[in-house]
């Protein structure tokens, strides 16, 4: 027999409590009276060696029922099968996670965390299932339960090891929190056939230098499950120096534009390093020295960032290097120098750009304030043939165009152009040939005092860059002279503004996969305030901008990143991707995004005409090597474990057999029984015992 | 009939106690010089020593032993502690037949008896006489049953010290199982009176030894309070504090030149009387007093 809660045998030391009342003198019915009580004092009751164990009966009865009561408590069962086997245990599930992020290429880790695994696995057992798991920003399976079940429970570990050596670190950042999430879901086994025998506790094993930048956080989303324990196997490099280098100005989700020759570059120092100071140095795609080296200080735990000159020479493609940390692994940033893709302008009309008064001397303004001179203006004479070279990204027509120009600007349109059109009185003509269709009438308007812009669509890139509520007030941009177009007359046209009056001041025509864009009032000063206002300038980007259509692309993405495809450049048929080691990858017809962004360097994907070239960088957040505190795991709820201990699994498993044994048995039920039939018993004897008893009569 | 009693007690008492004594506390009736004392103004000029002034011319009066019969006052305790009996005869009967016997004896000697029966105030009053009849008011006023709560002899003492105005014997019968420091005030107060004060401690053997043998639930006779009392834990202390009370209120007694004297419940009542005035003849007045005593004993 034994006892599931042998702490409440310790109950039974009730059983001196009836002992000790029996043994207690019990407090006198009788009473003295006494002269005074002046001098004495009350005296507690006492136990005396003198004292007598009356009613021997009862003190057993109350005993027993104590005992009973203290056993049943203890939850007693009787041991069926004599003892357990190592092998009747339970088998653990457990994932094993390696880090495979670029931190791990620093110093010896990667065969530290080779090392590491060999010993977490020597100490499963055979009925444990394990799996292993290499993991940077997502989880992938190294070697998975269901392979290794195929193989003898001897050989799973070789099996195991021998493809953790085919792996090697990637350049990928890190994501802890996501591998633990899907690590953990991967481990609940359902739908799996064996998933009935899987009762076991989940385990989960991280390998791993732990890095701060590891993003842990993302495990945020996650709740950490009741029967899963975490075990940290951390990999050290000892005392050392990290630092990383960050491109900034050269992300598409930035928005700060690189405007001038100088390249801003964020260098940072982990937590953990022991010095600060470093120096940047330019080096050509070959890896030579370009020019003079840049000295940056960084305290550890801090970044800075620098503005580095770019090098004299043109090569399309440099490094910037940074020295004087241990680990080069995130030390190179990748510099392809945009490309001067000049917008061009074409302006038609008769005014010239030296005159305020007229329209063109304001769009010359705006065409050179477009960021690094990315656009030009071209003027045509109003009567001459206005595309004559490649096609322009607008063209803007201030005078009625003539009948062969609307015909070549209606091509233009129809492949993708875009054509502003201020249009005046007596335009009837021209707008309904660039529109397609007949003449559309158009008046002048009849304005009391001056018109303004409302219902303005903000959702049009025209006005996108002024939705927010601290530029979208027009009010001061006063109309002094309109037109009115009937608008009867256009079809599928959206009017992106109105006036006051609701007229339409602004028009947009889809045509062919271009659009027309008709101004009903000049920016001439005679006629509106337009020009005068900052909002013009952007406005006229916006339409270059949105001519240009390669917006998405840029010159700088992340390892593991999508790199979309340039809009408006035509792949050929056998288009590939170049990576930096060389290698080329066909690029799928139809594919908009290029995925295989795996190791930093230069790619260039092939087009009709030059390559177009971007850079694939290290996360800068892998340059955080300093160590996670075990305290931010236990933060996010996870529960701690240390190494596996089979001793512990097996008297885990003991106790579970003897609370199944215990339930199914069930002892107390009748001890508690017993105990209240003795209990009823010892009320009687008492009851009977404390009667007087009657006087018996005298022998005669 | 119980006055009979009381009285035929006290009778029994005396005989058997003359019959027992061979010195004689009685001093008669006669006026005996005492000794000399120079006059000084406000004294009685019946006593000046006219031939002294004549022969000496100087101012001298007499002072006489026993210048009138003895002026007694019987103080009775019958506060409910005194009912306390262990055993045998209660306190409070051993006390009464104690004030009984000193009433009849001083009767016989033609002394004035007067008697003050109190608890915590005084119950029953009867100034010295030494009329007929008075010895019968005071055997039925020391029948009365005690029916009073505390003992608080201070204030007793107090008004039996403000109503005598003559100087007498002041016979004190209590058990005094009460605070010591008020009773001393009002003892010195009568003391500085000029009486002369006697205490007969009446006192139950228990209370003496504390021989109770068992636990049991102790009632307070006066206080009506109640403990739990296991003599063997308790016997220690109570007997401590029991003869500190009582070694405080003998120094204090001896400091104020009152007679104590403890008269235990099972001791014979005339061996307490012996004891009494064997302690007053050895502390005469005068050596030529204690001569004269000691000779008319012989």
């Amino acid at each position: 027999m034994s006892v599931l809660a042998p702490l409440y045998l310790l109950g039974l030391a009730a059983i001196s409590l009836p002992l000790v009342f029996h043994l207690i003198r019990r407090t006198p019915r009788r009473e003295t009276q006494f002269s005074s009580l002046m001098f004495l004092e009350p005296s507690p009751p006492r136990i005396t060696r003198r004292s007598r164990l009356d009613n021997l009966l009862l003190l057993l009865l109350r005993a027993l029922a104590i005992t009973l009561l203290a056993v049943a408590f203890a939850r007693p069962f009787f041991r069926q099968s004599a003892r357990t086997s190592p092998s009747d245990a339970m088998g653990e599930r457990v994932a094993v996670l390696v880090d495979a992020s670029a931190s791990m290429r620093r110093g010896d880790l990667w065969r530290q965390a080779v090392a590491a695994v060999d010993e977490t696995l020597k100490r499963y057992r055979p009925q444990d299932q394990y799996s292993l798991y290499a993991f940077d920003l997502s989880l992938r399976p190294i070697v998975s339960r269901q392979d290794l079940a195929q193989v003898p429970s001897a050989q799973r570990r070789a099996t195991a090891l021998a493809r953790l050596r085919e792996f090697s670190p990637t350049w990928a950042a890190t994501s802890i929190g996501q591998a633990m999430g899907d690590a953990l879901a991967s481990l609940e086994g359902e739908g799996e056939p064996d998933a009935q025998k899987m009762v076991g506790q989940r385990r989960v094993v991280i390998v791993s230098d732990l890095q701060q930048g590891g993003r842990l956080s993302d495990f945020s989303q996650y709740e950490w499950p009741d029967d899963a324990v975490l075990e940290l196997v951390p990999v050290t490099t000892g005392a050392s120096t990290n630092a990383g280098l960050a491109l900034l100005g050269q992300r598409s989700n930035e928005s700060e534009e690189p405007t001038e020759e100088k390249l801003r570059v964020r260098v940072i120092n982990s937590t953990d390093s022991i010095s600060d100071s470093f120096r940047l140095e330019w080096r050509n795609a070959s890896g030579d020295p370009l020019d003079d080296a840049t000295d940056v200080y960084v305290p550890p735990g801090e970044s800075r960032v620098a503005r580095v000159s770019l090098p004299a020479t043109r090569d399309e493609y440099m490094q910037l290097s940074l020295t004087g940390d241990d680990f080069d692994f995130d030390n190179t940033v990748h510099y392809v120098r945009p490309e001067v893709d000049q917008a061009r302008v074409i302006y038609s009309g008769v005014d010239d750009v030296g005159d305020a008064d007229g329209m063109a001397y304001y769009v010359a303004r705006a065409v050179e304030s477009v960021p690094l001179g990315a656009a030009v203006l071209e003027q045509a004479q109003p009567d001459s043939a206005l595309l004559t070279n490649a096609p322009p990204e607008l063209v803007v027509v201030t005078a009625q165009p003539t009948k062969a120009q609307c015909t070549a600007l209606r091509d233009y349109m129809r492949a993708g152009g875009t054509t502003l059109y201020v249009v005046q009185e007596g335009d009837d003509a021209a707008l309904g040939a660039l529109v397609g269709g007949d003449a559309i009438e158009v008046t002048e308007a009849d304005v009391d005092d001056y018109a303004l812009l409302g219902e303005i669509d903000f959702r049009h890139p025209l006005f996108a860059p002024m939705a927010g509520p601290q530029f979208n007030n027009f009010t001061q941009i006063h109309f002094w002279k309109h037109r009115q177009v009937d608008r009867a007359d256009l079809s599928d046209a959206a009017v992106l503004a109105r006036f006051d009056s609701g007229a339409p001041a602004i028009i947009e025509q889809r045509i062919g996969r271009g659009k027309l864009i008709v101004f009903t009032s000049s920016w001439r000063p005679a006629d509106s305030q337009l020009a005068r206002s900052w909002k013009f300038l952007l406005m006229l980007s916006a339409l270059i901008n949105q001519g240009r259509g390669d917006s998405a692309f840029s010159g700088s993405y992340l390892i593991g990143e999508q790199a979309p495809l340039p809009n408006g450049i035509d792949l050929p048929q056998d288009a590939f991707l170049t990576k930096p080691d060389g290698t080329r990858i066909l690029i799928q017809s139809g594919v908009s995004a290029v995925e295989d962004t795996d190791s930093p360097g230069v790619y260039a994907v092939s087009t009709t005409e030059r390559p177009a070239m971007f850079s694939v960088h290290v996360d800068p957040l892998e340059s955080e090597t300093a160590p996670l505190p075990q305290e931010a795991f236990e933060q996010l709820g996870c529960r701690l474990a240390g190494e596996f201990d089979p001793a512990t699994a097996n008297a885990e498993l003991r106790q579970m057999r003897d609370i199944e044994l215990e339930g199914q048995q069930k002892v107390w039920k009748y001890l508690v029984a017993v105990a209240l039939l003795l209990l009823i018993v010892e009320t009687l004897l008492a009851g009977k015992l404390s009667r007087p008893t009657a006087p018996q009569p005298a022998p005669a | 009939m119980r006055i009979k009693n009381l009285q035929m007690r006290a009778k029994v008492i005396v005989e058997g106690f003359y019959a027992g004594i061979h010195r004689s506390p009685y001093h008669g009736f006669s006026v005996e010089f005492s000794e000399y004392r120079q006059y000084s103004p406000g004294d009685d000029l019946r006593y000046l020593d006219w031939r002294l002034l004549a022969r000496t011319d100087r101012h001298y009066v007499k002072r006489f032993e026993d210048e009138t019969n003895l002026l007694c006052y019987l103080l009775v305790d019958t506060s409910r502690s005194m009912a306390f009996q262990a055993g045998g005869v209660s306190k409070h009967e051993y006390a009464r037949t104690l004030a009984a016997t000193m009433g009849y004896f001083l009767y016989l000697q033609r002394d004035a008896v007067g008697l003050a029966v109190f608890d915590e105030v005084i119950r029953e009053y009867l100034p010295p006489r030494r009329r007929a009849g008075h010895l019968r008011h005071l055997m039925a006023a020391l029948q009365r049953q005690p029916d009073g709560m505390g003992t608080n002899v201070a204030e007793p003492l107090e008004q039996v010290a403000r109503s005598v105005k003559k100087r007498g014997l002041v016979v004190l019968i209590s058990d005094l199982i009460a605070p010591t420091d008020l009773l001393k005030r009002q003892v010195a107060y009568l003391r500085s009176r000029g009486h002369e004060m006697i205490i007969l401690r009446v006192l139950d053997p228990a209370e003496l030894a504390f021989s109770f043998d068992d636990a049991r639930i102790f009632h307070d006779l006066e206080s009506g309070k109640k403990l739990y009392i296991d003599p063997d834990v308790a016997k220690r202390k109570y007997l401590d504090a029991f003869q500190s009370h009582a070694a405080t209120l003998s120094q204090d007694c001896k400091e104020l030149g009152v007679e104590l004297v403890v008269c235990p419940t099972d001791r014979p009542l005339e061996l307490s009387l012996f004891d009494l005035l064997r302690t007053r003849l050895e502390r005469g007045r005068t050596p030529a007093r204690n001569d004269r005593i000691a000779r008319r004993a012989r």
